[in-house]
C-alpha cells in the first residue's frame, strides 16, 4: 500500500475556522527516512496542519494518506504509524513516567506496552523512569514525549515545536536523536520557528505562508534557490557602492568600513557577476582585497519566501 | 547526552527476561529500580481509566471522607453516646438514626461521586493527555465509554463498603422498641434504603458526568450539578402546584422516590407509578449521555 517512498502524502488540504481559512489546499510530501522541516510564521498553519493529520481537528478538504492509508478513512491503521508531539508533550504531572507511558501503550495496544523500556532507554530515562513527570525538566519532559513517539514504533514522528524551552544542549541532545531516529529509517517532520535549528537538522523543508505551503524540496536546492550574498573587501567602500549599483543585477547593497556587500538573484550567475564587480572597481582604481561568493541561509530564505525581507533595516544604499 | 548511542544497560534483555517469567507479578528492572507493571488489567484503556482516576488523589480521598469517612465518625460517635448513656441516647439501629445517616449518606455520596466523575470526564482533556491518546488512532467513543465505566466502578468501590457496613452495624445494633427510636428497624427497610442510595448516587454521578464532557470544565459541571441538586430540586419540591411538571425533573423525582424508612414522618407527594419515575431518570440520564458523547466526539483537541 505504500506510495513512491513517501510516509506522509497530503493533497489538497483545506482547513477553516469560521471564515478564516488556516491550510489553504496544502500539497505535502514527506519522503521515507528523513527529517523534514516545516516552516512558517506564527499563524500559518503549523500546528492545525499536524492536528489535522491526527485527527483531532476535523478537515474541510482533501487527503492525507500515511504509509499509504487514509488518515481519515482508515484512521487506526495510519495513526499507528505515527508517533506525535503537538505544541508541548503532555503528560498526568502526578503520575510517574512508566505509568504514563502505560497509559499510552494500554491506548495503543499491540505490542506498544512491551516497547515501553527500549523507547525510555533510547531517549536515556529508564533511571527516571519511576519519578513523577511533575519534576521532570522541560528536556526531560521532550524526550519523555519522544519515548511516548517511540512505543508505536513509528515511522513517522510528528515534533511540533520540539526546541521550544531546551537549552542549547537540550537542542544538540534532541538533534543527537532526531539523526538516530532518521538512520533507524523513521521519517521525522518537525515544525519550529528556530530556523537556524533546522538547517543544522532537517534535509527537506517546507515553507508555508498565509496557510499554503510555497515552497518544499530539499534543503540544500532551496537555500541554492534563493538569492547570493557577494562580499567584497576594497580600499573605497562608498566609491565601490556608487559603482555598482548601477548595475540591474544587483540588489540591497550595503557599505561597511571595510567593504561593500550586496545581493544577486538566483537567476544571475553569482561568480560572473563577482569577477565583473572586480574588474569595474579596479578599473576605478580601487583596490580590492577580497570577494566572497555565499548562499543565502535558511532564515533569510524563509524570510524571502515569506515576503517579510523588506522589513529588515539595512543601510541600503 | 553524550555518547547518547550507547544504552547504560541492556534494559531490554531484562524486559524479555521478566516477560518470559510467567509469573504475573511486577519485574524488577535492577540497574534503574524501574519496573515494568505485569498486570495485565492496566493494559486496557478501561484499567488505565480507573489507574488515572484512582490516582487523583485529592479527588479520590475526599471523596472516602464525603462517604466512609461521615458515616464511621458519625456511627461511632453515635454508638459511644449509646454506650455512655443507654437510657438517654439509643443505638445506631434505630429507624430514626439510620434514617438521618441514610439521607445524610445519600447527599454526601453523590456529592462524592460527582466530583468523581467530572474528574474521571475531563481529567486527560484538562491536562492534555486526552489529545496524545486520541492521536494514537483509537475512537474518542473507547475513551469516552472508558472514562464512564471508570468513574462508575470507582464510585461503586466507594459506595457499596460504606452501605454494608452502614446496614450491618445497623442491623446488629437496632434497638427494639427505644423510645422515641421511630419503630423497629428491618432488612427491607435497609435493603430499600440502601437501593435508593444506590440510585441517588448513580443519576447524579451520570449527570455530572455528561455535563462534565458538554461543558469540557470540572468546576462548571460541579455547579451546575449541585445547583440541579440541592436548589433546583428543593425549589421545586416546595411548589404544591403542577405536580406533573415538577416530576419531570430528575432531582423532585428523585425525592419523591425516598424510601418512608429515610423519611419517617414525612408526608411526600409520591410520585404516580414506579415506571413514570424510571422514565424521568432515564431519559435524563441518556440526554446527559448524548450531549456529553456528541461533544466529546467533535470537540477540537
Amino acid at each position: 500500500m505504500q506510495e513512491s517512498g513517501a510516509i506522509l502524502k497530503i493533497n489538497g488540504l483545506v482547513k477553516s475556522f469560521a471564515d478564516r481559512v488556516v491550510i489553504n489546499d496544502v500539497d505535502l510530501e514527506v519522503p521515507e527516512a528523513c527529517s523534514f522541516g516545516y516552516l512558517g510564521p506564527n499563524g500559518a498553519g503549523k500546528t492545525t496542519l499536524m492536528r489535522v493529520i491526527l485527527g483531532l481537528t476535523p478537515k474541510n478538504k482533501g487527503t492525507v494518506k500515511i504509509g499509504g492509508f487514509d488518515a481519515f478513512d482508515d484512521r487506526r491503521a495510519a495513526l499507528n504509524q505515527v508517533g506525535a508531539i503537538i505544541e508541548e508533550p503532555r503528560f498526568l504531572k502526578n503520575l510517574t513516567a512508566l505509568a504514563n507511558l502505560e497509559i499510552l501503550a494500554a491506548a495503543r495496544g499491540g505490542d506498544a506496552y512491551k516497547r515501553i523500556f527500549e523507547s525510555l532507554d533510547k531517549v536515556e530515562l529508564t533511571h527516571y523512569a519511576k519519578v513523577k513527570v511533575g519534576t521532570y525538566s522541560m528536556g526531560m519532559r521532550q524526550r519523555l514525549g519522544i519515548a511516548a513517539c517511540l512505543i508505536a514504533d513509528p515511522k513517522l514522528l510528528l515534533l511540533d515545536e520540539p526546541m521550544n524551552g531546551l537549552d542549547p544542549a537540550g537542542m544538540n541532545a534532541l538533534r543527537d536523536l532526531i539523526q538516530r531516529l532518521v538512520e533507524e529509517g523513521r521519517s521525522v517532520l518537525l515544525s519550529s520557528h528556530l530556523l537556524d535549528e533546522v538547517q543544522k537538522t532537517c534535509q527537506h523543508v517546507a515553507i508555508l505562508d498565509g496557510g499554503k505551503v510555497v515552497i518544499q524540496g530539499e534543503l540544500s536546492d532551496i537555500i541554492a534557490g534563493g538569492d547570493t550574498d557577494i562580499v567584497i573587501e576594497c580600499s573605497d567602500p562608498a566609491v565601490a557602492a556608487l559603482l555598482v549599483t548601477g548595475d540591474r543585477r544587483i540588489f540591497n547593497c550595503r557599505i561597511s568600513d571595510s567593504g561593500i556587500a550586496y545581493g544577486v538573484s538566483a537567476e544571475t550567475d553569482a561568480k560572473q557577476q563577482a569577477g565583473e564587480t572586480n574588474r569595474l572597481l579596479v578599473e576605478n582604481q580601487i583596490t580590492v582585497y577580497g570577494i566572497a561568493c555565499s548562499n543565502q541561509s535558511l532564515e533569510k530564505r524563509f524570510l524571502e519566501l515569506t515576503k517579510k525581507l523588506g522589513e529588515q533595516s539595512f543601510g541600503n544604499v | 547526552m553524550a555518547d547518547s548511542k550507547k544504552p547504560i544497560y541492556t534494559l531490554m534483555e531484562t524486559a524479555r527476561l521478566s516477560e518470559n517469567s510467567g509469573t504475573g507479578e511486577q519485574a524488577d528492572m535492577p540497574a534503574s529500580g524501574a519496573t515494568l507493571n505485569r498486570n495485565a488489567a492496566k493494559r486496557s484503556v478501561f484499567a488505565s481509566s480507573v489507574y488515572v482516576l484512582r490516582h487523583r488523589r485529592g479527588v479520590y480521598v475526599t471523596a472516602w471522607v464525603l462517604t466512609f469517612g461521615i458515616v464511621f465518625l458519625v456511627s461511632m460517635v453515635l454508638e459511644i453516646l449509646h454506650i455512655s448513656d443507654p437510657h438517654r441516647f439509643g443505638p445506631l439501629g434505630t429507624m430514626n438514626k439510620f434514617g438521618g445517616l441514610s439521607s445524610a449518606l445519600g447527599f454526601f455520596a453523590s456529592v462524592a461521586g460527582v466530583l468523581l466523575a467530572t474528574a474521571g470526564a475531563v481529567g486527560t482533556l484538562g491536562t492534555g493527555v486526552l489529545r496524545n491518546l486520541v492521536a494514537t488512532g483509537r475512537s474518542r467513543m473507547s475513551f469516552f465509554f472508558a472514562d464512564l465505566g471508570a468513574v462508575i466502578l470507582v464510585v461503586m468501590q466507594i459506595i457499596l463498603p460504606t452501605l454494608v457496613i452502614l446496614g450491618v452495624a445497623s442491623y446488629f445494633l437496632r434497638g427494639h422498641n427505644f423510645l422515641g427510636g421511630g419503630g423497629e428497624l428491618s432488612f427491607p427497610d435497609i435493603l430499600r434504603a440502601d437501593l435508593w442510595i444506590l440510585l441517588e448516587v448513580f443519576v447524579w454521578t451520570i449527570l455530572a458526568f455528561g455535563l462534565a464532557n458538554l461543558f469540557g470544565s470540572r468546576s462548571i459541571a460541579i455547579g451546575v450539578t449541585l445547583l440541579g441538586e440541592l436548589v433546583i430540586t428543593s425549589l421545586l419540591s416546595a411548589f404544591s402546584s403542577y405536580p406533573g411538571w415538577r416530576q419531570a425533573f430528575v432531582g423532585v423525582t428523585l425525592r419523591q422516590m425516598t424510601p418512608a424508612a429515610l423519611q419517617p414522618g414525612a408526608t411526600l407527594n409520591r410520585i404516580e407509578t414506579g415506571w413514570q419515575a424510571a422514565i424521568v431518570i432515564v431519559l435524563w440520564l441518556i440526554a446527559a449521555l448524548f450531549l456529553g458523547a456528541r461533544r466529546a466526539m467533535s470537540r477540537e483537541l
